[in-house]
């Protein structure tokens, strides 16, 4: 009995975890779409998620973020993409990166699969440069291609018809595994081959590579961190508390150079790192989460 | 207050799963008939069974019909006014359905023109359905297929492109900016498109013979030589 409570205490979920679990199945509540093999199609469907699922998961809720600002873009010739930049801002300012560590489901998913034992790669200088990738990602696949379509009035919501494979498994595994869908198969082309080689390469890649998709690909992770010192929610050092031996940034699974940075998850992982407790994580003033776990030694957990 | 608020997540994650998980409304698109008074003809399709007065034509008629005597292919394809004019020489005694070999029942749509189309109308002719949408690009790029098609037969094929209901767009305005002569019409109500097997796919083309049974009905592109080899498997003696 007592190896059994000592199994759970060194086993048992976070409460990130948990509260990831809870976002990825709130916002993918419609699991019946997986028995029938179909898309929600309700209002919800109109709203946006904050982080990357899918709107073509049968089991998705509401619409990609990601995906609603490109057609947006896309459609910006007709009216202005007001409604989805407007929540994109609401949920940078209120959570900013915090929806990446705690809410996105994509996040949880690699998360998971970095716990298959195999060894793993640390971060270095070279995925620091890697890290920017996203940027480039977001302002030629997000931005320019469906703006520059737009003029012409062709919608190429460049992201989604190329690279995310959030799409690739929510939407199209998702729906094909469903028999109602065979027909389905008839339309798969060059382009799914390629989404499909792009979705194999993450999902490998996140085993050996922390969160590798959120690191080096994703355009949304990169459009939160830009609201990296404004959002309202988030990991916050004490400066003054602060003596800059720099086991926070040492512990950090990401590509931070500071604590709370546009690479910050707010994973909190680095609160109970610090040897003057100087992490917490607050809502604006008020502290969410404060060092609780007794050091051994300087700078490491028990 | 930790505890609170678990508790207060949960009831909320309860209440999402069950609001999100109740049932569609029925679409049982061969069962559904509407009462032709209460549907507006402006305002979408109108539904309807093939009436009884039919059904006992197909039974009377059926050795009259010259789908089923195997040298009447040209009867079929030479259609004249007079013979669409009449439904009872084309009448099926084919179940009512979306899967080929079914007839589909009788709808009613207005076209952009201030026309109706009336499906039942149009019997002794190959009835080709392309239901399409402004947003989806591989829709918009097949339809001058279809205008060729239109264009080749102007006589014993009827095309029609019925816009889905999940419009993004003023659906007449962007059809006036289209060169095509084919004949447009929004499914507006949905009805329409529930009744051929549902339009989560798009572009998905129907064809049907002049009984008004389908042949091919399938989601994806065609081209303008599958729509010929389409139309001429439609206009070919049936072997009943």
């Amino acid at each position: 009995m007592a190896k059994m409570k000592e199994w759970w205490l060194a086993h048992r979920p976070t409460t990130r975890r948990l509260v990831q679990l809870y976002a990825a199945l709130l916002q993918n509540a419609h699991l019946r779409g997986f028995v029938d093999g179909e898309i929600y199609k309700g209002k919800a469907k109109s709203v946006c998620v904050p982080g990357l699922n899918c709107y073509s998961c049968p089991a998705a809720v509401g619409a990609c973020p990601l995906g609603s600002l490109q057609n947006a873009i896309a459609a910006q010739a007709e009216r202005p993409a007001f409604y989805v930049v407007g929540t994109l801002l609401l949920f940078g300012l209120a959570l900013g990166r915090v929806i990446c560590g705690w809410l996105c489901p994509l996040g949880l998913i690699q998360e998971l699969l970095h716990k298959v034992p195999t060894p793993k790669v640390r971060k270095n200088r070279f995925t620091r440069i890697l890290s920017w990738l996203k940027y480039v990602i977001l302002a030629v696949f997000v931005l320019i291609i469906p703006f520059w379509y737009s003029l012409q009035r062709y919608p190429v919501p460049a992201f989604c018809k190329y690279i995310c494979p959030a799409g690739t498994l929510e939407g199209a595994v998702g729906l094909l595994s469903n028999e109602a869908n065979a027909d389905l198969f008839g339309m798969l082309g060059i382009l799914f081959t390629r989404k499909f080689i792009i979705l194999a390469l993450i999902l490998t890649a996140c085993v050996f590579v922390y969160r590798a998709f959120c690191r080096f690909l994703c355009p949304l992770g990169a459009i939160y961190g830009l609201f990296a010192r404004v959002a309202l929610l988030g990991v916050r050092v004490d400066r003054l508390s602060c003596t800059g031996c720099g086991a926070c940034v040492r512990s950090c699974p990401m590509d931070i150079m500071r604590v709370g940075d546009h690479e910050c998850i707010h994973c909190g992982k680095c609160i109970d790192v610090c040897p003057e407790k100087a992490i917490e994580l607050k809502a604006g003033r008020l502290t969410l989460k404060g060092p609780q776990i007794a050091l051994t030694k300087r700078g490491e957990n028990p | 207050m930790k505890r609170l608020a678990w508790i207060l997540a949960l009831a909320v994650l309860a209440a999402a799963l069950v609001v999100f998980n109740l049932p569609e409304p029925a679409t049982q698109a061969s069962a559904e008939v509407t009462d032709s008074d209460a549907a507006d003809p402006a305002a979408g399709a109108v539904v309807e069974e093939p009436s009884a007065e039919e059904a006992s034509v197909s039974g009377d008629a059926a050795d009259d019909v010259p789908g089923t005597t195997s040298s009447d292919g040209d009867t079929e394809t030479n259609g004249s006014a007079t013979d669409h004019a009449d439904p009872s020489l084309y009448a099926s005694d084919a179940p009512v359905g979306s899967e080929v070999g079914d007839q589909l029942p009788d709808f009613t749509l207005q076209t952009l023109d201030g026309e109706d189309f009336v499906l039942s109308a149009h019997r002794g002719k190959v009835v080709v359905l392309n239901f399409w949408a402004t947003w989806c690009t591989p829709c918009v790029n097949e339809l001058p297929h279809f205008d060729r098609l239109q264009a080749e037969h102007p006589e014993d094929v009827a095309v029609l492109a019925v816009h889905s209901d999940f419009t993004t767009a003023d659906v007449p305005a962007y059809v006036e900016d289209l060169p095509y002569g084919i004949a447009f019409a929004l499914d507006a109500s949905g009805d329409v498109g529930r009744m051929v097997g549902g339009t989560t796919s798009l572009p998905r083309t129907l064809v049907l013979n002049a009984r008004g049974e389908i042949i091919y009905n399938q989601p994806g592109s065609v081209t303008y030589e599958v729509l010929e080899e389409l139309v001429t498997l439609a206009q070919s003696p049936a072997d009943d």
